[in-house]
């Protein structure tokens, strides 16, 4: 079930990009609602997501304001409250 | 921005996509075999593979010792008939690179490039051209311009200069890629020939923004928060640096691929995946065959033998026989 107060969670992603697929369906296996945003389609996205992570690589994920780089299981888990 | 974000809000939700029979990771004799077996068994079989030249059959320049195959031909060639053939079966082949997957879920997944794919089964046919070390700067500046997807994060090296190392038809065809997004693409070969299909040679070489060279080493990856540049060994020049921001590398080595396993299946000492003698690893429905094991002869037909054992061996389990069928043409 998906969480009320869950903080905001934005993934900046590519199409073509496997660890943005495998994180995408996370968040959907634990009910964990997401914004995308495809980079490769938004150049000025693209640009926003660099300057605020230092990152030229996708999937980087916002959650609450805090920037997670990469799929990164344990640090998103710890962020979301999501018991492993 | 936050406006936007929401706009985005598009791709989430796609509709479930089929759950295949069997999907093989690695399209080398050993897998292309295994998937030739199983689609004539009439199932489902998905071959995920990075290009014909990615594996050590397709870079092999002759094969004169394939049994039934007397004219000496380039393993690539064996491996398209090789190809060709499980397809005339209904085995499907997907140029992609699996960055990861989920052995323990129900059905495995299997995360690539283009999507996220779906089986009841699992083969494991990545061979042992795996790369041993890094360059130096390549772990460090990870994300920070260095990369090994240009389909992924190309998009970020708009009217930028760019490195790729490599040789394969992998490597040309993400260079490729790269050339509607970078100003300029610095193709650093290390062979002193490309080992790819002609065409893509050609396709890589009529490129205005692409600069070859061949007999490249890769050296060392500079910068310290970004990626200013590459150092590089040229064989008949020495040392230059070229000022590049994004370097993506596909280069090969020697050691089994397993590290897209994310450490699901046990390894040996020497990295390779064990298996028993129906070649099932120690997690059920998920088998290996080719290079990636140990001990092992490295020939195609060898492998080739792997990937049509373990073929049988899943076409009992899926079918819930008690027994290997020898064969299924009755």
């Amino acid at each position: 079930m998906s969480n009320p107060t869950q903080p905001r969670v934005v993934i900046f992603t590519t199409p073509t990009c496997a660890f943005c697929h495998a994180a995408k369906a996370y968040f959907r296996q634990k009910g964990i609602r997401f914004t995308e945003v495809d980079v490769s389609r938004d150049p000025a996205a693209a640009r926003d997501m660099v300057r605020r992570s230092g990152q030229q690589g996708v999937p980087v994920i916002d959650i609450g304001g805090q920037i997670v780089v990469g799929f990164d299981k344990a640090r998103i888990n710890a962020l979301l409250g999501i018991k492993s | 921005m936050a406006d936007s974000l929401e706009l985005a809000f598009a791709l989430n939700n796609a509709a479930p996509e089929q759950i295949w029979d069997v999907i093989v990771v690695g399209g080398g004799p050993a897998g292309a075999t295994a998937a030739l077996y199983l689609a004539r068994a009439d199932l489902k079989t998905l071959v995920i593979d990075r290009g014909l030249t990615a594996g050590a059959l397709g870079l092999t320049g002759r094969i004169a010792n394939y049994p039934g195959v007397p004219e000496e031909i380039s393993g690539a060639e064996l491996l398209y008939r090789m190809r060709q053939q499980a397809e005339r079966f209904g085995a499907t082949f997907l140029q992609d690179k699996v960055q990861s997957v989920d052995l323990e879920s129900d059905p495995k997944l299997v995360f690539a490039n283009t999507g996220t794919y779906s089986a009841r089964v699992a083969v494991i046919a990545t061979g042992s051209m795996g790369r041993s070390q890094r360059v130096k700067g390549e772990d460090e500046l990870l994300g920070r311009g260095v990369s090994y997807c240009a389909t992924c994060d190309g998009a970020f090296f708009r009217g930028q200069e760019v490195a790729v190392a490599g040789n394969t038809d992998e490597a040309i065809e993400e260079a490729l890629f790269l050339t509607r997004f970078a100003s300029r693409v610095h193709f650093l070969c290390p062979t002193p020939q490309l080992k790819a299909p002609e065409h893509l040679v050609h396709e890589l070489t009529a490129q205005p923004n692409v600069k070859l060279y061949l007999g490249a080493t890769l050296r060392e990856i500079l910068g310290t928060d970004q990626v200013t540049g590459v150092r590089v060994n040229l064989r008949s020049e020495g040392e230059i640096v070229l000022p590049v921001s994004g370097v993506f590398v596909y280069l090969q080595g020697g050691r089994p691929i397993t590290d897209f396993l994310g450490g699901q299946l046990p390894l040996s000492e020497t990295g390779c995946l064990q298996v028993d003698a129906e070649f099932r690893t120690a997690l059920p429905g998920v088998y290996a065959v080719g290079d990636v094991l140990c001990n092992h002869i490295k020939q195609a037909v060898v492998a080739a033998a792997e990937g049509a054992s373990a073929a049988m061996s899943i076409e009992k389990v899926l079918r819930r026989r008690k027994q290997i069928a020898v064969d299924w043409s009755k």
